[in-house]
């Protein structure tokens, strides 16, 4: 046994919000798996709903704060594959000068979403958890193209127990969220989603999960409107609390 | 004259095409599943792909990089192989020329076959005002002639009808009993277009590439309509992008493979056509005619935020796979370009200004990167554009001062924590659909703050183990 | 058949097209055969010089296939070109064959042969086996060392074909409906 893996974890301002028990999960898978979790509460949020709407100005002044706030982590993990992108690829087209472009090079290579890290790094890929549910996996946009996630994850839910995963057969499409644009483009957006949602049903699916919540909340939106025999969880807490959670 | 149009507002134009459809299951969804499908079970079959892809790419990229030399060696062949070079620097020049040139030769019409670029010029337009009839000859165009509509996408332009729509309009326009058979209809069609053909004086192609190394000009083509244009008429006229340049025939094999396999899913498309001189026999074309185009090209060639949109061989790969697309199909979109590479392309040709809500139209799902043959990163380049949207000051002082807003509020974590606990008070007393974002409560349920956020549960937890 | 002939039909088969592997000798027997469903068979050829070397035209006159001769001058185009337009077949050689993909290479030649493998709704093309390659790529690496880039060409993949109408597949639009390779095996 070495000496523990220091983490500072990256909870992105939706989940802080809205979701903290997929905060709260990751958290417990990070310790099982050994590692000295840090929350640097100076944080906010990393930038990227200015970014995706064209204000980059105000965008750069969030990165650079984020960049001060996480500059001196050993790792940065955080639970979502968005926000994680924004920061590892989409800071690269911000002005950063200097010392802050110094150390985002550095921090860009230590961040990560958070089954990158269990897999791809600590290799731990055995939780523990038992749910004994059929969970159809929705491949999140920014995670699976932009960050390469889709083996990670699923690795991670086929050694839950019980579970019966499924992939919906629909290319990996996007669900329709899309941050802004599920405001800019409503219909578009929802049409989107009634598409997703119509292949997860296919499946014989219970419960849709996937590596980014700000999916799931557009998806949960459609389907508690809908009043479908769905639900959707974060698979970080699938895989922290397993069947109590159902 | 009269170019494609784009919507004075995008948003309307979707928000209408939703509301319109009617057609179950819709017409471009399935086409482009189709077509998305068969392209992926070639690619799982053809292990260097990527290999050829990489390549293809870094060769159209090193293209548009020595453009101008490229250039000045594809116009010293051309002037060798005997073709005859027009250069034009916008769309009403490109008009005049073709026009001057059917002019000369008496045409009342010109044979067309598939060009993408003549409806970015408005050409078919221009000539009806001026007494010459156009007709286009690729099948998908020509029944989007007979509708008097755009094309709907750009390798597959009517792919928004249904058999049965095609059926009625050939009954209503050429008088023949309805049927709603494929093959009838395209014997139909061949045997219309056939006398066209054999009394052609004039023929207009596109060109998929130049071939700067020997001075081929490259038409891309499964009906053979590409080959009567450019083999029939005594006269041909070839229109291009300038951006549409390549190194060698090496180059072009590949490319044809890639945008083949992207387009429509094929090894090969059943012709490769490479026209290098006029004939010098008793048949076949005397005059070949070049009418090389910029119209705004070069103004993105010298953005180098923008440049890589060039670099796109028009295989229409990102249109089938784009979700957004796939809603709507090509028409709301407006202008010559629909989908992906439209949002790109269409502000980037003629200005943020024109086409503001075009970058915006994406969810940035980066679909359309993933398959492109020539790799353009689009969501990164709508993402500039919604950008320069800002910078231009077409955002309006409402969207400005949200985000201003948003910034002052994330600058500052105690000012996040109060405006978010404020936020949550607020959800707990108001009915769910008084919330501040309309657009999302039409359709879906507004999600709720947690009764804690995830730093007070930390707090919470930190005392707790520093308790024990 | 060897691999690569093997490789060809296949391609040629997914492509609705066809593939005779024959002899030298028999060339003018199995052209024969395909055009049999004619009466009086008409048929351009091209003068090409496999087609010369294997006297097809011979062949096929005495068998009483009316031969659609090149016109010798413009004022004779017009009219060549209505023939053509009603022939039963185009024949044809080619540069060379590429057996993954059933391409084949078409120069044009001068005089311009090209509408003979374009208006007739069958498209023969005959070549000796050693013209087949491979790939796409091999076969235009063949044809930059040849030395006779300079000219018009075409790349043959099948018959013509649509699918703009649903994506279905139709065969047979403004090019050959038909094309038959005959690959003369030593």
């Amino acid at each position: 046994m070495g000496t523990k893996r220091k983490v500072s974890l990256f909870i992105p301002c939706f989940v802080d919000q809205f979701f903290p028990q997929t905060g709260m999960a990751t958290v417990k898978l990070l310790e099982i798996a050994d590692c000295e979790v840090h929350f640097p509460v100076e944080q906010t949020c990393c930038g990227q709903p200015a970014f995706n709407s064209g204000y980059r100005k105000e965008a750069a002044s969030l990165a650079k704060r984020f960049i001060r706030v996480f500059g001196d982590a050993d790792n940065v993990v955080a639970p979502s594959g968005s926000c994680v992108a924004m920061v590892r690829k989409h800071y690269e087209e911000l002005d950063l000068q200097g010392e802050e472009r110094k150390t985002y090079e550095a921090l860009k290579t230590r961040i990560y979403e958070v089954s990158e890290f269990l897999v791809d790094v600590l290799k731990i890929t055995d939780f523990g958890a038992s749910f004994p549910h059929k969970v159809a996996y929705h491949s999140s946009c920014h995670g699976y193209r932009e960050l390469g996630i889709h083996d990670q994850p699923v690795e991670l839910l086929h050694k839950v127990e019980g579970i019966t995963l499924v992939e919906p057969d629909d290319r990996r499409n996007c669900c329709g969220f899309g941050g802004t644009f599920a405001v800019k483009f409503p219909g578009i957006s929802s049409a989107m989603g009634e598409d997703k949602l119509a292949a997860i049903q296919a499946t014989g699916a219970e419960v849709v999960t996937a590596t980014d919540d700000s999916c799931l909340m557009h998806l949960q939106g459609m389907i508690s409107r809908k009043k479908l025999p769905l639900r959707t969880l974060h698979y970080t807490r699938i895989l922290a609390g397993g069947e109590a959670l159902l | 004259m009269s170019r494609p149009k784009l919507p004075s507002d995008l948003k309307q134009s979707f928000r209408e095409s939703l509301r319109n459809r009617s057609d179950v299951p819709l017409p471009y969804k399935v086409n482009t599943e189709k077509s998305t499908r068969r392209r992926d079970e070639l690619v799982s079959d053809w292990p260097e792909f990527d290999r050829v892809r990489d390549r293809v790419t870094t060769r159209r990229r090193e293209a548009l990089e020595n453009l101008d030399a490229l250039h000045t060696q594809l116009k010293a062949n051309w002037e060798k192989n005997g073709v005859q070079l027009h250069e034009a620097k916008d769309a009403e020049a490109a008009c005049e020329i073709i026009l001057s040139i059917l002019q000369k030769e008496n045409a009342d019409r010109l044979l067309k076959s598939k060009t993408m670029v003549s409806e970015e010029i408005g050409l078919n337009e221009y000539l009806e005002n001026h007494g010459i009839q156009p007709i286009e000859t690729d099948l998908g165009e020509y029944i989007v002639q007979l509708r008097k509509e755009a094309p709907s996408h750009i390798t597959m332009p009517a792919m928004h009808l249904t058999r049965d729509d095609v059926g009625h309009l050939f009954e209503e326009k050429l008088g023949i009993p309805f049927t709603n058979d494929p093959p009838e209809l395209t014997k139909v069609a061949r045997k219309t277009l056939r006398k066209e053909f054999l009394a052609a004086k004039v023929g207009l192609c596109g060109v998929n590439f130049a071939v700067a190394e020997t001075g081929h000009i490259v038409t891309v083509t499964n009906e053979g309509n590409g080959r009567m244009v450019t083999t029939m008429p005594r006269v041909v006229i070839a229109l291009m992008g300038m951006e549409r340049v390549t190194q060698s025939l090496e180059d072009v094999a590949q490319l044809w493979q890639l945008l083949a396999l992207s387009a429509t899913g094929q090894k090969a498309t059943v012709y490769l056509n490479l026209q290098h001189s006029p004939s010098t026999g008793p048949a076949g074309p005397e005059e070949i005619h070049v009418v090389l185009l910029d119209n705004g090209r070069s103004r993105i060639y010298a953005d180098p935020e923008l440049n890589e949109v060039l670099r796109c061989i028009r295989c229409g790969a990102c249109l089938n796979v784009c979700p957004v697309y796939r809603q709507v199909g090509g028409h709301p979109y407006g202008g010559t370009y629909p989908g992906p590479i439209g949002e790109v392309f269409t502000p980037a040709l003629l200005g943020i200004e024109q086409a503001p809500d075009h970058p915006f139209a994406s969810s940035l799902c980066g679909a359309c990167e993933q398959i492109c043959p020539v790799s353009i990163p689009i969501p990164e380049l709508l993402l500039r554009l919604r950008d320069r949207k800002v910078q231009s000051g077409k955002t309006g002082k409402g969207e400005d001062l949200l985000w201003k807003q948003f910034e002052t509020v994330m600058m500052k974590e105690t000012r996040y924590r109060k405006a978010s606990n404020l936020a949550r008070g607020v959800q707990r007393i108001l009915p769910a659909s008084m919330l501040p974002v309309p657009g999302w409560t039409n359709h879906r349920d507004t999600p709720r703050f947690a009764g804690k956020s995830f730093r007070t549960l930390w707090e919470q937890k930190k005392r707790e183990t520093d308790d024990e | 058949m060897n691999e690569q002939l093997k490789t060809l039909e296949n391609a040629l088969t997914s492509l609705d097209a066809e593939l005779v592997v024959c002899h030298r000798d028999e060339a003018i027997e199995q052209l024969l055969e395909k055009l049999q469903e004619f009466d009086h068979p008409q048929v351009a050829i091209t003068d090409e010089e496999l087609l010369q070397t294997l006297c097809i035209e011979k062949g096929l006159t005495e068998a009483g296939a009316e031969i659609l001769l090149f016109p010798a001058s413009k004022t004779e185009v017009e009219e060549w070109r209505k023939k053509l337009s009603m022939a039963d077949a185009g024949i044809t050689s080619a540069f060379g064959i590429a057996a993954e993909t059933g391409s084949a290479l078409l120069l044009s030649g001068s005089p311009d042969r090209r509408m003979v493998s374009l208006l007739p709704p069958l498209h023969c093309i005959i070549v000796e086996e050693s013209s087949v390659t491979n790939t796409i790529d091999e076969m235009f690496q063949r044809w930059l060392k040849s030395g006779l880039t300079e000219g018009n060409a075409v790349v043959v993949s099948g018959p013509s074909r649509t699918a703009d109408i649903e994506k279905e597949l139709v065969l047979g639009v403004h090019g050959p409906v038909r094309v038959i390779m005959f690959v003369i095996h030593e």
